[in-house]
């Protein structure tokens, strides 16, 4: 079971798709893809953490190579957090796939869905500013359109969260098969 | 509460107004209410803020603790049952370069979620279309 949850900046898409994973009794992961480089990310990841404290979630960090991520746990539950983070990784950091980034994620999460799991992918909606960017920006709104078109094919369910209120683009959100 | 949200330029306003009979005068303005004294200000005389965006990109531009901005978010839940909030939508862009615009976006989604919470009923405008979300 795939599901994503879209939504803008401070839209509650996270608060949401914690609620939906935990609404899975099952072993709970949470792949955290944020790197800390200022005062200002290290408060937006203590804030994440403190909302998922004594929820369960065994935290796994990786900013880079979803691909390479080995979990193997058959009908637990992964919460990736967030597909636009991991994007901006890919496309910036020294190693990252640069312009395979939109596949390399497709592709590390269909190898855990492969693993078993069921997923829950966050991503981001940056898509109706209506601003000229940089280069660099467009390629990675480009990228970013393309990964969650990918990952909305292959999901079962698509939500839009809006103020934390949920809208279903697709299926309805049940984790258990 | 009632929250009518939308981007901008959707007609949340004239759906606003035919919705709930708002008279022109009952509707107070986010971006001309006097904020100065640091606190929400008084809204008794109204049924309706509109741009309710403008009033928190002030509280950002003026600096307001974190604790004057929590305090504004409870006041605003302190509304009367049929008073009608009117908000763009401005998150769903890349993150700003600049400090001023993350922190922008981020008390305008926070504080409509909030509101969302305990709101009557919620409306998304689209094209001046109204979709009940909740």
């Amino acid at each position: 079971m795939l599901a994503l949850v879209l939504g803008g900046a401070a839209s509650g898409k996270s608060e949401y798709a914690e609620a939906l994973a935990m609404s899975l009794d099952a072993e709970r992961f949470y792949i955290a893809t944020m790197q800390s480089y200022d005062a200002e990310s290290e408060r937006r990841i203590a804030r994440h953490r403190e909302m998922r404290r004594n929820k369960g979630f065994i935290t796994v960090e990786r900013a880079l190579d979803l691909a390479g991520v080995q979990i193997e746990h058959h009908g637990g539950v992964a919460l990736l957090e967030c597909a636009s983070t991991l994007l901006g990784n890919e496309l910036c950091l020294p190693g990252g796939a640069a312009q395979n980034s939109a596949e390399a994620i497709l592709a590390g999460v269909l190898n855990l869905r492969e693993q078993g799991l069921n997923l829950v992918v966050v991503s981001n909606d940056v898509f109706a500013e209506g601003l000229d960017y940089s280069p660099e920006m467009t390629e990675y709104v480009r990228q970013l359109g393309l990964l969650n078109r990918s990952l909305a094919a292959e999901a079962d369910c698509v939500v839009e969260v809006v103020c934390g209120l949920p809208l279903y683009h697709k299926g309805e959100p049940r984790l258990v098969d | 509460m009632f929250l009518v949200i939308g981007g901008s330029h959707q007609g949340k306003m004239a759906w606003a107004q035919q919705q709930f009979n708002l008279p022109a005068d009952k509707i107070a303005d986010g971006e001309l209410l006097d904020i100065s004294a640091g606190k929400m200000p008084d809204l008794s005389a109204y049924q309706a803020l509109y741009g309710l965006h403008n009033l928190l990109r002030r509280v950002v531009e003026a600096d307001w603790t974190d604790e004057q901005a929590e305090a504004l978010q409870a006041e605003l839940l302190r509304l009367p049952t049929d008073f009608v909030l009117i908000c763009d939508e401005v998150g769903a862009g890349l993150v700003p370069v600049e400090h001023f615009g993350r922190a922008y976006r981020e008390l305008v989604g926070r504080t409509c979620c909030l509101l969302a919470k305990e709101a009557e009923g919620v409306w998304r405008i689209f094209c001046g279309l109204p979709q009940r979300i909740k």
